[in-house]
């Protein structure tokens, strides 16, 4: 069995993307010593793709200790100028930054700040320890500094997702997006249980006695099409939502009960103006 | 990648994709879904691979887009560029929107030998093809500009259910002008086409179109196999691999890659073995092999030659509704048992009967294409209703679907209105093999109106079957009926079935009803008051709309086009439409059945039923409606005092309205109004 860190978090990304062996993403937690990158670079050899943690990790040596990866930096408001000053230090890092700002001020000087500096930037949709839920107001002004800004350019994620998914064939629902992200978030106990985690729920799915592929076999059975089926044979509450499609249950527990209320106000505002646009579109071509 | 190279390995033409926006939106565009994403080779890319092939060897090149071409603001200088590389045949693919003559004469200057112009019929099959009105006169002003300049023009058609009609006249059209290559594309099911997959012919369509085609040592059909249309067709060259830029960057295609092989057991025989462009490997994953085995036997090739159409003229790689004549549409109701009880069962009024034996549906099956023959029609439709029709058993259905008349061309098409409560995997092939596609009524919310024998809901059994028919393929449409219990749902109504179509492959087709007091429903408490239901319709239609219109809605759909109202709000309906029961007994639809309301048998002939008096009677309804309660009503356009046996189980007779009239001004006709479906 391996032995795993305590606060160490193994992300296996769906079989689909990972042929082969697995690919995996570390998430370190503010209790594990950055340096043990390192080791567990060792530990995972080339599947490793993706460290995942706050700011602190930021500097030179960690840098140095994860060049090749792809780094995902969860940012709170109390925690933005030291990450906007350690961004600035390293341009051209290969970094996505996941926002977690509580209040609407912290949100919306987050946004600017990351957005107008062309940082790959994404709300955070998971829980992260020590950092707040996204509130509706902060959501609300995210969804309208990302629609309305006029000089703002990179995408906002997942707004940016959600109308992609609107306007194309290749529609993502969250969990998905988790999965481009670098794996959804599989948590490794103390004694090797390997357990999905989301906003909602947690589902056990095996030990990573297991050969990978097994676990990999148990988390497609958590497929878009399966969640969805899933909803609509039992009835619940996300088989009449309007923002499944999109969510794809991702705030469901299990139960019934779910935690999107922050969220759909933004979803609606987003599929609105999705719906306006293309009836404008529709009467510009029906007066050509 | 050297000259040398280049010749080994047969490229000798070069596509390149440039272009970022297009004004069409075409509804078989293959590459929508690339534009959309934004994957677009950079200038640069472009000018270096036009460079290198170029000055490795490549003969021709193709200017091709992800938008369209000519609108690319550095295609002047691409082409100047492609003549100075060594390029000797320069072609610009075009659908005309960028084109004029100052233009054309510009790049025929810099270097441009030809054009591949995309004319996707005469006006109104094209403009609704690409979407965009005033799209066909562009097209052809581009053709002309083109022709005066003396330029090698070739035309492209993709044929779609909305141009197949106008196909054969296009031929004409063009061949009355100097053209080099004209090719009749089957369309790729990928980008849009994927999406309007409805709005796609099938391979019997283009069967059918190439019978009506005019031969011409210049025409080709193009991405289908010869055998299935009998006319020259663009053959593979693996000798001819293409050399290709779009946004992921330069590759090679092998023309051979994209579809499957030919399934018939002789392939090996046939002419075309090895330069067959096969099937649409998305068209067979969706629809199966057996529209297509059909076609093929016992066909093979056994002499033909494949036309030698360069790729430099044709593109790198549903249903037609004939003429538009009404025909028949019988509704079948074989039997008036039904192994539910719904609360609001409307044929539960219906007089016992007989179940219909299949030598009786014969005999009606032969009535009905003589009299869609008699119409102009290309054929008549069967809807089985009931009851529950699947209770007559399998054989049943094999025979009626197995008994196929024809008279002066037009056939039998079938269409069933189950429960699902007895489908399984052999219903399924049974209705897969015949091509029928399937409704079903279904209620997810506890309202007591879809209901087991023994009072328990249909819905975890009904989702079950849902299941197995969306796993075969199936077409489906899924009607749901509005109750007093759902007054307050629309929204949600609206979720649950574009959460459901997401299960499936190609999408469900939603038909919303208000359930009327007839029957059981007459008894309940399930009539919507004109209040709920204003509210509930206007509720769904919002969700509709916040939703882009993207699940296929009736009656919504049909209101914003503009054209073919369900037979509810049509007015006209008594023409198209006949009811007959198990005993043969003839009524003026379904409906008309339910209440007993029969004009007569079938042992004498349906001809003779349908009298003058019969089907005026419309006709004398909608003109005492418009001088009593219609009179000066703005919603009759949408509403036409609505079906006459509905209003009449409201009212007692069918001289009024039925009482949803605020319904129509306030949500239905606003929608007609907003259009652009």
């Amino acid at each position: 069995m391996t032995e795993f860190p305590e606060g160490v978090r193994l992300s296996i990304p769906p079989a689909s993307s990972a042929k082969g062996f697995a690919r995996l993403s570390l998430r370190i937690e503010a209790s594990v010593d950055p340096l043990s990158i390192e080791a567990e670079r060792e530990r995972f050899g080339n599947r490793l793709e993706i460290i995942e943690a706050g700011p602190a990790l930021l500097d030179e040596e960690a840098l140095r200790r994860t060049e090749g990866l792809r780094l995902v930096i969860h940012v709170g408001a109390s925690s933005i100028v030291d990450a906007l000053a350690r961004r600035d230090a390293m341009d051209g890092a290969r970094i996505r930054w996941i926002i977690h700002a509580g209040d609407p001020q912290s949100m919306a000087r987050c946004l600017r700040a990351f957005a107008r500096r062309g940082a790959d930037v994404s709300l955070g949709l998971r829980a992260w320890p020590g950092l707040p839920d996204a509130t509706i107001e902060s959501l609300l002004i995210a969804v309208d500094y990302y629609l309305h800004d006029p000089i703002l350019e990179t995408p906002i994620r997942p707004f940016h997702d959600f109308l992609v998914g609107e306007t194309t064939s290749s529609r993502k629902d969250l969990w998905e997006l988790d999965d481009a992200l670098g794996g959804r978030d599989y948590f490794i106990g103390a004694e090797g249980s390997v357990e999905l985690r989301t906003a909602g729920r947690s589902i056990m799915l095996g030990t990573t006695d297991s050969a990978y592929e097994s676990i990999h076999a148990a988390a497609l059975d958590h497929s878009a099409k399966k969640r969805m089926a899933g909803f609509i044979s039992s009835r619940s509450v996300c088989a009449f939502c309007g923002h499944c499609r999109f969510c794809g249950g991702y705030f469901e527990d299990g139960e019934g009960r779910t935690r999107c209320e922050a969220w759909k106000p933004a979803f609606a505002v987003l599929q609105s103006e999705y719906a306006r646009g293309k009836g404008e579109i529709g009467m510009l071509d029906a007066r050509r | 990648m050297g000259r040398s190279d280049l010749r080994r390995n047969g490229i000798v033409t070069a596509h390149v994709l440039i272009s970022r926006s297009c004004p069409n939106d075409c509804i078989f565009c293959a590459v929508a879904d690339k534009r959309r994403a934004g994957s677009f080779p950079k200038p640069e890319e472009i000018r270096r691979f036009i460079a290198e092939r170029g000055g490795a060897g490549g003969r021709t090149l193709a200017l091709s887009g992800l938008g369209e071409p000519s609108l690319d603001p550095d295609v002047d200088s691409y082409i100047g560029l492609a003549r100075a590389s060594g390029f000797e045949a320069i072609v610009l693919f075009t659908n005309g929107a960028g084109v004029d003559l100052v233009r054309a004469r510009r790049w025929k200057d810099e270097g441009l030998t030809g054009a591949l112009v995309s004319i996707h019929g005469l006006r109104d099959g094209h403009d609704a093809s690409c979407r965009r009105r005033g799209s066909w006169d562009e097209a052809m002003a581009a053709l002309d500009v083109f022709r005066d300049l003396e330029l090698e023009v070739s035309v492209n058609s993709c044929a779609t259910t909305l141009n197949l009609g106008e196909l054969p006249g296009l031929c004409e059209l063009l061949d009355g002008g100097p053209l080099v290559a004209h090719s009749l594309s089957f369309p790729e099911w990928s980008g849009n086409a994927a999406i309007n997959a409805a709005l796609m012919p099938n391979y019997i369509d283009m069967r059918e179109l190439a019978s009506l085609i005019p031969p011409s040592p210049k025409r080709f059909f193009d991405n289908l196999p010869p055998c299935i249309v009998r006319f020259a067709t663009v053959g593979i060259r693996r000798d001819r691999t293409i050399d290709y830029l779009d946004g992921g960057g330069a590759l090679l295609l092998d023309p051979s890659a994209a579809n499957l092989s030919c399934p018939h057991p002789r392939r090996g025989d046939c002419a075309w073995a090895g330069r067959c462009p096969g099937f649409d490997r998305e068209y067979v994953a969706r629809r199966g092999w057996s529209e297509i085995r059909a076609l093929l036997e016992p066909e093979i090739v056994e002499g033909a030659k494949p036309a030698e159409l360069g790729p430099e003229n044709s593109r790198p790689k549903g249903r037609w509704r004939g003429s538009g004549s009404p025909g028949i549409c019988a509704v079948v109701k074989p039997t008036v048992r039904c192994n539910a009880r719904c609360g609001y069962c409307s044929n539960a009024a219906h007089p016992a009967t007989r179940d219909m034996d299949i030598g009786q549906y014969r005999r009606l099956a032969d009535q009905l294409v003589e009299m869609a023959a008699a119409r102009g029609a290309r054929e008549a439709t069967v809807l089985w209703h009931g009851g529950e029709p699947l209770l007559l058993g399998k054989e049943f259905f094999r025979a009626a679907f197995a008994y196929r008349p024809i008279s002066r061309g037009a056939g039998i098409r079938h269409l069933i209105q189950t429960n699902l409560l007895l489908f399984d995997e052999e219903w399924a092939s049974i209705f897969s093999e015949a091509g029928v596609p399937l409704s079903s009524s279904v209620d997810p919310f506890d309202s007591g109106s879809r209901l087991m024998p023994d009072g328990s809901p249909q819905y975890p059994l009904w989702f079950a079957k849902f299941g197995i028919a969306s796993k075969a393929g199936l077409r489906l449409g899924v009607v749901f009926t509005a109750t007093s219990a759902h007054a307050r749902s629309g929204a949600e109504v609206y979720a649950f079935f574009s959460n459901l179509s997401s299960l499936t492959i190609d999408g469900i087709g939603l038909r919303v009803n208000a359930v009327y007091p007839e029957g059981r429903a007459g008894k309940g408490t399930f009539i919507l008051e004109p209040e709920a239901h204003l509210r509930f319709f206007s509720d769904l239609a919002a969700a509709w709309e916040r939703d882009g219109r993207s699940l296929a809605l009736s009656p919504f759909t049909e209101l914003a086009k503009g054209e073919n109202l369900p037979c509810d709000l049509s007015g006209a309906c008594w023409e198209g439409f006949v009811g007959v029961d198990g005993e043969g007994r003839v009524a003026a639809c379904g409906r008309e059945l339910d209440v007993g309301a029969f004009i007569g048998k079938l042992d004498g002939g349906l001809a003779p039923l349908l009298t003058k008096d019969f089907l005026d009677a419309p006709g004398r309804r909608r003109a005492e409606l418009l001088a009593g309660p219609c009179a000066d009503c703005e919603a009759w356009s949408v509403c036409h005092g609505s079906c006459r046996g509905v209003a009449a189980s409201f009212s007692g007779d069918g001289s009024h309205p039925w009482p949803y009239c605020r319904t129509m001004r306030e949500v239905y006709l606003p929608l007609a109004r907003r259009g652009g479906a």
